[in-house]
């Protein structure tokens, strides 16, 4: 299963980023006669990796050699492609650019192309190694991170039609440091699958979840499904989604529950900074599509935030929109208007005031459901201080 | 010249004031001869064709709730609410602009016509509730000439009858609204610093507690429900507000209730009732607390506290005010009154700014050192995109510009940049509130500017927000580069809700109704 997801998302790749004859012809395929100049100075290239000063990593492209072109004074282009043949050369994976001045026109394949200038005579002979590119390696974006065998593919060709005149390449291993696309991608639909998880662990957290909460759920999944550009890549999210909210729901049925923990860690690790603020408001947002908040739940989306290492202030302002105001329990009151156990009374005082400053001033809005929640939440601050700090509760 | 009048349109009760020969203002006493007159409606059934208004709408409610209309200050504004009586749906302004008609006619009756006059409201009124409380006063009859703060009308009241200098708290508590304001006075000097107000607090509020009470009461002996019918709760809501004014003077109150199941006595003590309407009175607090925080003062720094509203009655607020002061709040105007005879004053100076020549020298005279210094309501905005910090993303947020208590008249301005090559429309708003969460504020007008194509993003557009001392606000957006502008200016509360068109035409079908 995990093979065939692996290979679909690859296809994927190769699809979203447009993978046209100009980037195809790039490749020495196996058995592909390569293109060489007749005669003694058969035309060549070799790449060196260099560290600049700064620190910066970067290829040096040469090349030397015999050049026949169709006729004295000819206009050319110089061309370097690059290909990752990692899993060997019949198989050779898209290296992307960083740079949109270093992209193929249609897609952010890397293509290094610039204006070389007429050459005066038919046969032209580069006897040394001569540099026609320095690419800098944070310009490019391999598929993985690790040790990889990356081709690359010097060209000379017609400045004007665009063919191809002479090419040669050059095989070199590289450590790459940066997380590789397929990487990312592999993060990010695992990401997705352990959101789809966490979102189940929420909803299912009292061993039942309503419909309105699988909606939910279910609309997120077709969200991302919608939001890939191919089909391909829609039914290969469709399948890992649906898989995932699928075995998840069997996981609670047999009573076992989801570990919060491992899944919340990974989530910290494979999300950007906004996928988690959207996994955390999709789990907010399920919880708030409950008849009352249990405290499971809580417990559950504190965790899940902390572990996200979301704000706690913009956790809580997510938490008064999305989530009904009252629950029973007073660590949820607490939790929702900013009250922590080691306030002191006049700290408590302080927080209740900004609280009610701010939904007073809200209880004008001409939405309604605003206007109903801000008359709830004032109701609960008054109660809270009236509780609280005119009587100091236990722990005031 | 015809009279200059001000106008208390209150939850529970309204009052008129008008200016005498001298610039002082007076209440003009109701058709039934009392000074303040219950914002109660009740349509007759036996003729329809009567509208009555006052004490004798308060007497028939019990009589026919559906009939009757009560508290519909705290609906101003509210486009969905609807009184459906005799297949007219009524909405709040109409409702609310009987109340002011009966006011006006029995005003002049004792005096000469009553034309322009100013409304006080609440100070946390929005922008919207403002107009709608301009229409009411339009339907009526009444030239509006302006709008006044509830507290900064009592001050004004205060400050022109009492020697008095120094740091005031206006503490406002009426019968469906609280405000609180604090102003500097040096005699009849007065310059608002801010103002917070808690639109669902109130005496009625109170009386509801005390219902609760009789409804507790009655289900713990009778095991059943006291009040049924709507005729029920009209009657104990009385029985209520009467418990409570007992309960202002005495100790105890006691009532019987009447229900299905039987009948019993009920004894409320005012510990009871301090304890029911303890959260209500927490808020009370807390708005004090909010309002000395942006008054940036602490409670040492007030040097007086000014009581307003008929609620201030109830001892255990006046207790706490002291504690919280460390002096008696004062009780120096009539609670019931200061407001409406503060608005006739505000009425006086806004006629003498806008038209000299038509106020008689007498009134110029007494108002001559009389110098009031407002602030802005709220705080005015405007919607934009800016990049999240944390996640690097666009987010949508409001963006003020004219902060909330800036001293009147005043103009701010900001910078704002196009977002997209090529851009070549700006979607504009002007918002009223201090959220930057745009969900949470009130979005008062939206227009598209239209910008020169062919450009490059971030070219910078210039807002422009004043607000002139007649409370007029002037929004303006200037892009910079081609020197386009495009300009809104509206009244207060201006949203297109009623046109003046569709006003004069309200007024029109009003005018023949007949209120008694």
């Amino acid at each position: 299963m995990l093979e065939v997801i692996l290979i679909s998302i690859i296809v994927m790749i190769w699809i979203c980023f447009g993978r046209t004859a100009k980037w195809h012809i790039a490749f020495l395929r196996p058995g592909a006669k390569r293109s060489e100049s007749p005669g003694s100075g058969r035309f060549r290239c070799t790449v060196q990796l260099q560290k600049e000063p700064g620190g910066t990593e970067v290829f040096i492209v040469k090349i030397k050699g015999r050049v026949v072109t169709p006729s004295d004074m000819y206009d050319m282009d110089i061309q370097v492609l690059l290909a990752d043949v990692t899993d060997g050369a019949d198989d050779p994976k898209p290296v992307l650019g960083t740079v949109s001045q270093w992209q193929m026109e249609d897609s952010p394949v890397f293509c290094y192309r610039v204006h070389n200038g007429k050459i005066p005579r038919r046969e032209l002979r580069i006897s040394e190694w001569m540099t026609v590119a320095t690419i800098r390696a944070d310009y490019l974006q391999f598929p993985r991170q690790g040790r990889r065998k990356i081709q690359f593919v010097a060209s000379l060709i017609s400045h004007q039609s665009s063919a191809e005149l002479v090419c040669a390449g050059a095989v070199m291993d590289y450590e790459n440091a940066q997380t590789g696309y397929i990487d990312i991608t592999e993060d990010n639909n695992q990401a997705r699958v352990l959101t789809v998880r966490l979102a189940v662990a929420v909803a299912d957290s009292e061993g039942r979840s309503n419909q309105a909460q699988l909606d939910v759920i279910r609309q997120w999944i077709d969200e991302h499904i919608m939001a890939c550009q191919s089909n391909t890549g829609k039914l290969v999210i469709r399948d890992l989604l649906g898989g995932a909210l699928r075995e998840t729901a069997e996981l609670i049925e047999s009573n076992r529950q989801v570990d919060i923990e491992s899944v919340g860690r990974e989530m910290a690790r494979a999300l950007e900074v906004i996928e988690r603020y959207n996994a955390i408001e999709l789990c907010l947002r399920i919880a708030g599509q409950g008849d009352e908040i249990s405290g499971r739940q809580i417990d559950i989306l504190r965790r899940t935030a902390e572990l996200l290492d979301i704000d706690g202030e913009k956790f809580r302002a997510m938490a008064q929109k999305l989530l009904p105001v009252r629950s029973g329990r007073g660590d949820y009151t607490n939790f929702i208007l900013g009250i922590t156990d080691d306030m002191t009374v006049e700290d408590k005082r302080e927080q209740l005031n900004d609280e009610y400053c701010k939904w007073n001033g809200r209880v004008t809005s001409r939405d309604t459901t605003i206007q109903d929640q801000a008359d709830e939440m004032l109701a609960l601050i008054a109660q809270v201080r009236n509780d609280c700090v005119e009587q100091p509760c236990a722990n005031g | 010249m015809a009279d200059i009048a001000g106008i208390d349109l209150g939850t529970t009760f309204s009052a008129i004031a008008i200016l005498n020969s001298i610039g002082k203002p007076e209440i003009v006493p109701n058709a039934e001869g009392e000074r303040i007159t219950p914002s109660a409606i009740y349509f007759d059934e036996e003729d329809t064709e009567i509208i009555r208004v006052g004490i004798e709408a308060v007497n028939s409610r019990q009589l026919n709730p559906d009939r009757s209309v009560r508290w519909i200050k705290r609906y101003m504004g509210d486009d969905e609410y609807r009184k459906s009586i005799d297949d007219k749906q009524w909405t709040p302004e109409e409702l609310s602009s009987l109340i002011l008609k009966k006011l006006k006619q029995d005003a002049g009756s004792e005096h000469g016509e009553i034309t322009d006059v100013v409304i006080s409201v609440p100070a946390h009124f929005d922008e919207i509730r403002r107009k709608a409380t301009m229409d009411a006063g339009k339907m009526a009859g009444l030239n509006v000439i302006g709008i006044v703060n509830e507290p900064v009308a009592a001050a004004l009241y205060y400050a022109t009858n009492n020697d008095v200098s120094g740091r005031v708290l206006v503490y406002d508590l009426g019968g469906g609204t609280f405000d609180v304001t604090v102003l500097d006075i040096d005699g009849k000097e007065i310059n608002i610093i801010c103002s917070q107000g808690d639109h669902a607090l109130g005496g009625v509020d109170f009386d509801n507690k005390i219902v609760e009470i009789f409804e507790r009461s009655y289900r713990e002996k009778f095991d059943a429900d006291l009040i049924e019918t709507d005729e029920d709760r009209a009657k104990y809501e009385d029985e209520a507000e009467d418990v409570k004014k007992t309960l202002s003077r005495r100790n105890v109150a006691k009532k019987m209730l009447y229900g299905s199941a039987g009948s019993m006595k009920v004894e409320i003590s005012r510990e009871d009732f301090e304890e029911a309407i303890g959260p209500l009175i927490s808020r009370t607090d807390m708005l004090v607390d909010v309002i000395l925080k942006e008054a940036k003062c602490k409670a040492g720094d007030i040097n007086k506290v000014l009581l307003v509203g008929g609620s201030t009655r109830i001892p255990t607020i006046q207790g706490r005010l002291e504690e919280k002061f460390g002096f008696a709040p004062e009780i120096a105007v009539n609670v019931d009154e200061c407001v409406s005879l503060g608005a006739a004053i505000h009425a006086g100076l806004t006629k003498l700014r806008d038209e000299p020549n038509e106020v008689s020298s007498g009134v110029a005279g007494g108002l001559k050192d009389v110098k009031l210094t407002d602030v802005c309501n709220h705080s005015y905005g405007t919607i934009c995109a800016p990049r999240d910090s944390e996640t690097g993303q666009y987010v949508i947020e409001n963006s003020i510009i004219l902060d909330k208590n800036t001293p009147l008249p005043c103009s701010k301005a900001q910078t704002f940049y196009t977002m997209v090559d090529g851009q070549t429309e700006l979607q504009v708003s002007i918002t009223q509130g201090e959220d930057k969460d745009p969900d949470y504020v009130n979005k008062m007008a939206t227009e598209i500017f239209e910008l020169p194509a062919g450009r490059p993003a971030n070219r910078p557009i210039n807002v422009t927000y004043s607000y002139d001392a007649n409370q007029r606000m002037h929004c303006t957006f200037e892009d910079v580069d081609s020197g386009s502008v495009l300009e809104v200016e509206f009244a207060v509360g201006d949203n297109g809700q009623l046109s003046d068109k569709n006003v004069s035409a309200k007024a029109a079908q009003l005018e023949g109704l007949k209120v008694k």
